[in-house]
């Protein structure tokens, strides 16, 4: 079934891309009006049609953000309350629409890329693999290769880190704790690994540049220690209460909302563009429930996946042909939250124009429906589930409109 | 002549006055409460130590309300001549020396009342049920006197003493003297009466009407004690009341329904007591019947001051249709928001104000309850003690709501009235019988000398560093001293403050309040309660539809399902078997003459 | 079984102040100025290792640099500094490596830095991230909700300018920085406790 992925503004008229999860087809159809789908006005960063104030209504609309301790990042979140309970809730983009996406134009692949990456510093892994997907002319299997290794490591640390604020929430100390010293190694591989912390400047067109390979071989006592901390999490009954039927987002919410990445396989809807993507030979992981302990599991068992793909790789420092085509190419890549899409177009090997739809940028959404009539203090938990954050929201596009 | 007399029959005449002029009427209200207020502290004479006491109450919340409705009252005349009046229906009853005066007071006063209601209110709803319940109360007194009357021959309570019906008349007259003080089941009038009238006639309603019925039932008392029996549904009862008030009065979205619902709650924290001092008296335990009844007495004043205070604060508060979010700034000068801080802090059980020191005594003498033998008495009176406790907690809610989303956003009128004088008086009232608590006590001697042969002032005494008379003591269990708690926080506090201010190098500079860097507006008057009627959902009733949180009392429910059955019954009765057609009466006539010719067969 | 776990770990708390080991830089700060940088740290021929964004396209050799901060107006507390971090529009990676200031590895309690959510309680406003007009006004009332004394401490290349022209202290009088894209935890460490006014190497 298609859904709506990305809708962009070029040549005077709305660019919509449609992709099929199962067969990985991907439409790019330019039309005069915005799709009919609901999720089609937060993907040009519009989210006023997503509050609905009921007429008659005793609650007021307070607005949490956009310097709030709680979410620790430039977003703000409109939120309709007459006191425990949130009767309507909309996301607020646009705190960090820096430009950046302007900056990349016009220059040499390399600085572009540069600047991709710092667009989504956790995500940079992904962006910078969905963009070469579109961009590169010859790509060559063992680039390829520990380009996915790479990709599956970011993957590892931010779902430590999701795993880490959860438990966090739930004043679980010391299980918190020790998901981010998780982390905290992680990025230390990354660190020894590629030359910087979260793997910026490691990918350029043909090439990856890895500098100490052995380092991967700390990934082993990585895995047998996360495999011990999250059987002795899971124990906690506690825990698992207050994820259990918190923020519940049923199918036919996540596919109303055309909602990617974690937040439909939660809710078995099984949308991973990693099925479909030629280097990997993957089957999505999906939970039936569809509330925060589903998306819980879900990272889980993509953890142990992880693991098996970087096991299944060979890590090193690999050159290839960095010749690049020209044209309005698309290409996908499955950050740790749910799909980047990268829609790059390539003049004499310049961009001119890029189209970034950030999973964020959907999944806010989801998370807003999902936490409409919770409680106040089941919200942290509702949002870390997801694990997005509002950098990657307010992505969008750089070049003519 | 006395000089009472003379002050009740000035108040009466001051209510004819009132078609002429209302300003008169009150003007003439103020200078015969403060001329009763004289007699009372200097002069007493020869009225009762307990008739003294209570009118000292009333007296005190006359002249703050006159001096309110003076600047307050723009409704139709018929509201002063009311209030007036009813001050005087008030006055008979506290000078009554026997049952058919008592009554007439006591009607005068209801009807008087009603009348003030309608003025404001013109569909009359809350007026009609504070009649009707009215009417039930004076019923069932009738039942009572008239039982007592019958067996002791005489309408003169000097006349009455203890006899075989002693109980059940007991029971009688009480059941109707808790309905005025809104017992639960028969609660429902009072937040809705109490909510509609206007705000003078409300404190007068609350702070003085519902002490009229703890009046009468003390008075009983001093007669003579009825059975355990009684003690114990006014216990059981009186703590249902308390809990359900104080939950209702901290959900509730109308500003002038809130100290209604508080008013609720603290009579049944009296009825609780009422109950208690019955039941130690029974048991002989002389020591905790009197402090029992001290606190009952004291409690009393201190819900009966406050609660005036508060109600008269809560009538500017008002606006629009009533609700919360509609009061408005520059509606009190800084007097009148010191008036509802201090009104609402000491109905919240705050020192240094008299309700701090009324709770403790409530709570501390429900709570020595292991010194009666019975055993299902001794549990049900501390079962009831902690659910008293749990009311002062939740009222705390309450009056946090009317402090924060009232008094709080009212404030801002520039320049005095005469209404702040009354609130100067007031507060100076609470304040000083807070802090210096024995002055009271020595007022309260007479009263529980005729009860138990016990002093008030037995209950003062001092250890340690406390000075004698300034400790308040549960003989045998514990004591607390008010004074030294006002003055260990005037010498932290304000002592701090005094002597920082002159050495502080670093000056003040203000900013804006932080809200995630923009501005928010306040969180809406409804998530104050939002925490109850969410979580106890089942106690209110709490609805939560398309956006909106709303509830309503279940026993208000029942009463008007009771209601609309009584009517379509009365439908029924009117088309099915009143039908205006001739042949059908004259069908009735015929039964009726056969009925009556087969009786009569019977019969011989 | 967490306290079992917990002992069988150990103490991984990072030495620093004491020392600072490989494992906590990574190799990506330039040792030497380059001779071009595409983006604008090179200004007449003078590096600004301020707006060094770490992309390595230059060809300059990198490695491992602790001292990449520059703190002009220190204050004195020194056991004891409230900071307040604001995000005035970063790529989320310096909001995850001023996070791992509370992780076991670096455990910034134990020097006496304690993060608060109000700018009323702080000493220090920490702000990373290109200011974007949203935040503007946001970190100017931060900065002005701050009791005195206070100070500013910017951190990352972001922030001064690096990618969209507007640099922090074009809003804000800024006392001191943090060079890096990301700094590394105990880059920002060794800011932050210049800022409390310590000797650190």
């Amino acid at each position: 079934m298609k859904a709506l992925s990305a809708v962009f503004r070029k040549g005077g008229k709305y660019l919509t891309v449609w992709l099929d999860y199962e067969s990985g087809e991907a439409e790019l159809e330019f039309t005069d009006s915005l799709p009919g789908r609901m999720i089609a006005p937060a993907l040009i960063g519009e989210t006023e049609p997503y509050m609905r104030i009921p007429p008659g209504t005793n609650a007021v609309p307070l607005t949490f953000g956009p310097a709030a301790g709680g979410l620790g990042q430039a977003g703000a979140f409109e939120i309709l309350t007459y006191g425990e309970r949130i009767v309507a809730i909309r996301p607020v983009y646009g705190y960090k629409g820096r430009g950046l996406e302007k900056m990349m134009l016009d220059r040499p692949i390399g600085e572009s890329i540069a600047v991709l990456e710092r667009a989504a510093g956790n995500f940079a892994m992904a962006y910078t693999y969905a963009f070469l997907k579109a961009v590169e002319a010859n790509p060559d299997e063992d680039v390829w290769d520990v380009r996915k290794a790479l990709l599956e490591l970011e993957r590892l640390y931010n779902h430590f880190n999701a795993i880490h604020k959860l438990a966090g929430a739930a004043s679980q100390k010391v299980a918190t704790m020790h998901f981010h010293a998780l982390e905290e190694d992680v990025l230390r591989v990354f660190s020894r690994l590629t030359g910087h912390r979260y793997g910026f400047g490691s990918n350029l067109p043909g090439e990856v540049r890895i500098l100490e390979p052995e380092v991967i071989q700390r990934l082993g006592r990585i895995k047998a220690e996360f495999r011990s901390l999250t059987d002795e999490l899971l124990e906690s009954k506690i825990f698992i209460d207050r994820l259990h039927t918190t923020c519940r987002l049923t199918r036919e919410d996540v596919i109303e909302l055309d909602a990617v990445g974690i937040a439909a396989r939660g809710s078995s809807v099984p949308r991973d563009v990693r099925a479909f993507d030629r280097f990997y030979s993957y089957k999505p992981v999906t939970y039936e429930d569809g509330d925060a302990l589903a998306r819980l599991m879900v990272r889980i068992e993509e953890v142990e996946r992880s693991f098996e793909i970087i096991e299944g790789s060979d890590v090193r420092s690999v050159s290839s042909d960095p010749s690049l085509k020209d044209g309005l190419n698309l290409g996908l890549a499955e950050a740790s939250h749910g799909d980047v899409l990268v829609l790059a177009e390539l003049e004499n090997e310049r961009l001119r124009w890029i189209g970034l739809r950030g999973a964020s940028r959907i999944n806010y959404i989801a998370f807003a429906k999902g936490i409409t009539g919770n409680i106040f203090t089941d919200f942290p938990f509702g949002l870390e589930s997801f694990g997005l954050n509002f950098a990657d929201a307010d992505l969008w596009q750089g070049g003519e409109d | 002549m006395n000089p009472y007399y003379l002050i009740t029959l000035g108040f009466a005449l001051a209510s004819l006055v009132s078609p002429a002029s209302r300003k008169l009427t009150y003007w003439l209200n103020v200078a015969l409460s403060s001329a009763l207020l004289y007699f009372l502290l200097f002069q007493p004479g020869s009225i009762g130590g307990t008739d003294r006491y209570f009118m000292l109450i009333s007296g005190i919340v006359w002249l703050t309300a006159s001096l309110f409705s003076l600047d307050y009252d723009h409704y139709p005349k018929l509201l002063a001549g009311s209030f007036s009046l009813a001050i005087a229906g008030m006055m008979v009853i506290l000078l009554a020396k026997d049952a058919v005066t008592f009554l007439v007071g006591w009607e005068v006063m209801t009807v008087a009342s009603y009348l003030g209601i309608t003025a404001k209110e013109r569909e009359g709803r809350g007026a009609y049920s504070f009649l009707a319940f009215g009417e039930l109360s004076a019923l069932l007194i009738l039942a009572g006197f008239g039982l007592l009357t019958i067996q002791n021959g005489s309408v003169d309570f000097s006349a009455w003493k203890a006899s075989p019906a002693w109980n059940v008349a007991f029971f009688l007259a009480a059941l109707g003297f808790s309905v005025k003080m809104a017992i639960f089941p028969f609660h429902i009038w009072l937040p809705q009466a109490h909510g509609k009238a206007p705000a003078n006639l409300s404190a007068q309603l609350s702070a003085v009407l519902t002490l009229m019925g703890l009046y009468g039932m003390v008075r009983l008392l001093l007669i003579a004690r009825p059975a355990d029996w009684i003690g114990a549904f006014f216990l059981l009862f009186g703590g249902l009341t308390a809990i359900l008030g104080a939950a209702y009065a901290a959900g509730t979205e109308y500003v002038k329904r809130l100290p209604g619902y508080s008013t609720v709650e603290n009579d049944g924290v009296l009825l609780a007591l009422f109950g208690g001092t019955v039941i130690t008296l029974n048991h002989g335990n002389v020591d905790l019947a009197s402090f029992t009844f001290l606190a009952l007495l004291f409690f009393a004043f201190a819900h009966s001051v406050s609660k005036g205070l508060l109600f008269l604060v809560a009538g500017r508060l008002e606006n629009g249709t009533g609700r919360f979010p509609e009061v408005v700034h520059g509606r009190l000068s800084l007097l009148g928001v010191i008036a509802g801080y201090a009104s609402a802090l000491s109905l919240a059980g705050i020192p240094p104000f008299p309700g701090f020191l009324g709770e403790w005594l409530g709570i501390e003498s429900l709570l020595q309850s292991f010194k009666i033998p019975d055993p299902g008495l001794k549990v049900l009176m501390m079962l009831v003690g902690s659910l008293v406790a749990l009311t002062a907690g939740i009222a705390g809610v309450a009056m946090s709501k009317i402090i924060t989303q009232g008094a709080q956003r009212a404030g801002g009128k520039n320049g005095y009235s005469v209404e702040d004088i009354g609130y100067a008086f007031s507060v100076a009232v609470l304040f000083t019988v807070g802090i210096v608590p024995g002055l009271l006590f020595r007022l309260i001697n007479a009263p529980m000398e005729a009860l138990t042969g016990q002093k008030a002032t037995d209950f003062l005494g001092g250890v340690l560093g406390i000075k004698e008379g300034f400790l308040v003591v549960a003989k045998g269990f514990g004591g607390i001293s008010p004074t030294y708690l006002a003055l260990l926080v005037f010498i932290f506090a304000v002592g701090t403050y005094i002597v920082l201010k002159p050495f502080t190098k670093l000056k003040a500079r203000r900013v804006r309040a932080w809200s995630g860097g923009l501005t928010n507006p306040e969180y809406p008057p409804i998530a104050h309660s939002t925490i109850l009627l969410v979580t106890e959902g089942w106690l209110y009733g709490t609805m939560e539809e398309k956006g909106r949180l709303h509830w309503r009392e279940k026993v208000s429910t029942a009463y008007s399902r009771l209601a609309d059955g009584y009517l379509a019954f009365s439908e029924w009765f009117r088309h099915g078997v009143m039908r205006g057609s001739d042949s059908v009466y004259v069908a009735y006539i015929l039964l009726t003459l056969i009925a009556g010719l087969v009786y009569l067969l019977y019969a011989l | 079984m967490w306290m079992i776990k917990g002992l069988r770990k150990g103490v991984i708390t990072s030495d620093y102040p004491g020392k600072v080991s490989e494992e906590e830089l990574s190799p990506s700060f330039p040792l030497k100025a380059p001779e071009e940088c595409p983006f604008g740290a090179l200004e007449n021929g003078s590096f600004d290792p301020k707006k060094c964004i770490s992309c390595r396209l230059c060809n300059a050799p990198f490695g491992r640099k602790l001292d990449v901060d520059e703190v002009k107006n220190p204050l004195n507390f020194r056991r004891s500094l409230h900071v307040l971090f604001l995000d005035v529009g970063t790529c989320h990676a310096c909001n995850r490596e001023v996070a791992q200031l509370h992780s076991p590895y670096y455990d910034v309690h134990r020097l006496g830095i304690f993060f608060t959510p109000t700018p009323k309680h702080a000493d220090v406003l920490l702000v990373a991230g290109c200011p974007t007009d949203g935040m503007i006004p946001v970190l100017k009332e931060a900065y002005e909700l701050m009791p005195e004394p206070k100070r500013v401490l910017v951190l990352g290349a972001c922030s001064n300018g690096a990618f969209c022209g507007r640099k922090v202290e074009d809003f804000v009088p800024v006392d001191g920085y943090v060079a890096g894209c990301p700094p590394n935890p105990v880059q920002i460490i060794r800011g932050l406790l210049k800022m409390a006014g310590r000797d650190v190497e």
